[in-house]
């Protein structure tokens, strides 16, 4: 029962401010491989800062956020030369956005927008790259056969397991998802949180869920995050936040949910 | 394999930040041991803080000041300061709870419910099907049901989807919560079976029961609540 | 005859120096594309105003200057441009590639091949090979300071999927002195091999997008492809109806209302040469 492990990815007092404006103040926390971490809060909580600056797509104003990475050991993600975050984010990291549209090339097919995500990683093969699309469209449960058809052609919930297929097929170790289902009709995103649960525990991926909704929290993470006003104001087991919440704020959110 | 759970001056209270910051004290400094072998089941008037006990054994609940210990083999595990890896790792392979809710994801099927845990504690998924299939066998779960979400199914059928998971390969330390509360006759008699043969395997279980049948079965000894509630 | 109201070569003698800097430094870094203050012409962006200017700060009064236009030395654009440049440089003018020293073009590389000494100046519309793919310059410059070059495969991807083999009968891009990406301007494909190892200087100007780059004389050009699809040039069952070479890229052209099509030479200069050897 000895616990060894290494986090995969943590962040030490790391902070955004957007000019005198507080993105995130100081936010510390630790993931490993095969953990599931929701952070929750409301709109301008700060949460969604907080996944940019993860994913690297924003530099903190201070702080260390540091990843285990395969290509280059430990790294502190703030000091690393841009060209290598750029590598770590084709590759190990993968962020997937809230809206499709932002994470795709729409004018590029469906088979293409996963394929680029093995060729920007060295692949010179066709079919090998056309193979592994195949592969990660079908996990994610879309219809091979219009796979060469533009996104554009596609719904808004089916467009989201496209980003999701790109992001997988480089075997990222980290998955980073900003409100993937918001926007979603409730039985769509049903299904898509189905499929993405089991690729998760297949890949042993660690996963950080940003999202407003506390019952997809429930539902799929073990460990949470409150956030308020760019702070984290709870942390804990999920079942825990939401069964015994400390903090004021976290109590008023839980009991705003309204039953099922 | 030995396995302890000791809890030591446990205290626990609620702060209702929005009722006025009033605070309710539901256990101060509850002192049990539960070892390998032993069914250790807790006695009290209803809502004095059985099942909250329970919970803070799990880490669903915080505890306000005492410890908890997991003592498995030769190696100690303070739930109270365990970090929330640590918390998830004992929950995946040593510590099993069965509440009064089942909680799934609304369309996974029954099958895949008991063998998701399974997997996640190092089986091969076809491994994990085949023991979950015998467990619902097991628990007169029969075939019709096994691809059906279990959110569909009675009270009872879902208590007994929750005792399979816990049950369908045995966790070392198991906290049961009225797990024959919904149950016929029959089935009550099944899950005792199931449950003396966890104890045999020197699991240990700290349960709430109700069915005095069952707890002559099954308890190695009772504790009593009471003495560690607040007096009003 | 020059016209002596006009500065030699249009442009005035700074805009020159700073073009041919320009063009210098291009050579210098083969494949990469350099900015340059694009002046306004007297013809309009997008019609060959970055060959022009390269042409104009380059050309003497001892050149000969070909120009073609899809091979053809006769079409429209081509005698503008040639008129132009004649008027602004008194340069001798012809129609035999062998001839010329500097040779500006529109979409084709003569098949007759070139010679160390000659300058061909290509009309580019988009320098950027990677436009297609992304659309902010800031993003495509770090893309070429990184090297990364993976997502130009998306475009070759893309053709094989939908048409089974590379549509990209134009433009396809090239890696030059075996680093940089380039576009090779829309050239067919079938010329794409002319690019590589010629004994002629190669420049490339784009007007309207400010760019110029260059391929030096002796330089690896490697048209992009697949492990599993090679690079292929084009080729026709039929030979040209007017001198009868089967090595030349053949233009189709529909003669009548009924769709009855004539293949003959893009190249109007080498079309001619077979045929006087056929005489």
């Amino acid at each position: 029962m000895t616990f060894g492990y290494q986090p995969l990815l943590s962040t030490h007092k790391s902070s955004f401010y957007y000019g005198n404006q507080v993105g995130c103040h100081e936010i510390s926390l630790e993931i490993v491989s095969g953990q599931f971490l929701a952070v929750v809060g409301e709109s301008g909580s700060g949460k969604s800062t907080l996944l940019k600056m993860l994913a690297g797509e924003i530099e903190p104003s201070s702080g260390q956020i540091t990843f285990q990475s395969d290509s280059y050991g430990k790294v502190d993600l703030t000091q690393l030369p841009e060209v290598r975050r750029r590598q770590l984010r084709r590759k190990e990291i993968g962020l997937v956005t809230q809206r499709p549209s932002d994470g795709l090339r729409m004018h590029i097919s469906v088979g293409g927008n996963v394929a680029e995500r093995v060729l920007v990683n060295g692949v010179r093969h066709y079919g090998q790259a056309r193979e592994l699309a195949r592969h990660w469209l079908q996990k994610l449960e879309l219809d091979l056969e219009r796979m060469d058809e533009l996104p554009t052609r596609f719904s808004i919930g089916m467009q989201q397991r496209v980003q999701i297929a790109k992001v997988l097929a480089s075997s990222p170790r980290l998955l980073l998802l900003d409100e993937p289902t918001s926007g979603l009709d409730v039985s769509v995103q049903a299904r898509l949180l189905d499929v993405l649960q089991q690729i998760v525990r297949e890949q042993n991926l660690a996963v950080i869920l940003v999202t407003h909704d506390l019952a997809v929290a429930r539902m799929m993470s073990d460990s949470m995050v409150v956030m308020q006003n760019g702070r984290v104001v709870e942390s804990g087991l999920t079942d825990q936040v939401l069964d015994d919440p400390q903090h004021a704020y976290t109590q008023l959110l839980t009991s705003s949910i309204l039953p099922a | 394999m030995s396995i302890q759970l000791r809890v030591e001056r446990l205290s626990k209270s609620f702060q209702l930040h929005h009722r006025n910051g009033q605070t309710r004290s539901v256990l101060e400094g509850v002192d049990l041991v539960v070892k390998s072998g032993e069914c250790v089941v807790l006695k009290g008037r209803s809502g004095l803080g059985k099942s909250t006990l329970l919970k803070c054994a799990y880490g669903n609940y915080l505890i306000d000041s005492g410890e908890i210990w997991i003592d498995k083999d030769n190696e100690q595990v303070g739930l109270h300061t365990a970090s929330h890896q640590q918390l998830i790792e004992l929950r995946r392979h040593t510590i099993g709870y069965v509440g009064q809710f089942l909680r799934t994801i609304p369309r996974t099927p029954t099958i895949e419910v008991i063998a998701q845990p399974l997997q996640k504690r190092g089986l091969l998924w076809a491994d994990a099907l085949e023991r979950s299939q015998q467990i619902m066998a097991r628990l007169n779960l029969g075939p019709e049901l096994w691809n059906l979400p279990p959110l569909t199914f009675s009270g009872g059928e879902q208590q007994r989807v929750n005792l399979a998971v816990a049950l369908a390969s045995p966790y070392p330390l198991l906290l049961l919560d009225e797990p024959t509360a919904s149950l016929d006759p029959n089935n009550r008699k099944i899950v005792c079976q199931l449950i003396s043969e966890a104890l045999q395997q020197d699991c240990a279980v700290l349960a709430i029961l109700h069915d005095e049948k069952s707890v002559a079965t099954l308890a190695t000894q009772t504790f009593d609540l009471t003495p560690f509630t607040p007096r009003n | 005859m020059r016209e002596r109201s006009y500065n030699f070569g249009y442009l005035d003698e700074a805009t020159k120096r700073s073009l041919r800097r320009a063009i210098l430094k291009s050579v210098a870094i083969p494949g990469h594309q350099i900015p340059f203050g694009s002046r306004e012409m007297p013809i309009a962006f997008g019609w060959g105003t970055g060959a022009l200017q390269i042409n104009c700060a380059l050309l003497g009064p001892t050149d000969t200057l070909k120009v073609i236009d899809q091979g053809a030395d006769d079409t429209v654009n081509a005698i503008s441009l040639k008129k132009f440049l004649h008027r602004m440089t008194g340069v001798r003018l012809t129609e035999q590639t062998s001839q010329a020293s500097v040779i500006q073009t529109r979409h084709r590389i003569p098949e007759t091949p070139l010679r160390a000494g000659q300058i061909m100046v290509y009309q580019v519309p988009i320098p950027e090979p990677l436009r297609f793919l992304e659309p902010r310059e800031i993003e495509t410059r770090k893309l070429h300071a990184y090297g990364e070059y993976g997502a130009m495969y998306l475009k070759l991807y893309e053709d094989l999927a939908h048409h089974g083999e590379s549509k990209s009968s134009y433009d396809h891009p090239v890696t030059v002195n075996g680093y940089r990406l380039s576009a090779p301007s829309p050239i067919p494909k079938f010329d794409n091999p002319k690019l590589h190892h010629s004994p002629a200087l190669q420049l490339f100007g784009a007007g309207r997008e400010q760019r110029c780059y260059a391929i030096p004389p002796y330089t690896n050009v490697e048209s992009l492809s697949f492990q599993d699809h090679p690079f292929r040039v084009q080729s026709w069952e039929q030979s040209c109806e007017q001198c009868g070479s089967n090595n030349s890229f053949l233009d189709e052209l529909i003669v009548d209302d009924s769709g009855k099509r004539r293949f003959v030479c893009s190249d109007t200069d080498y079309c001619h040469q077979q045929l006087s050897k056929l005489l």
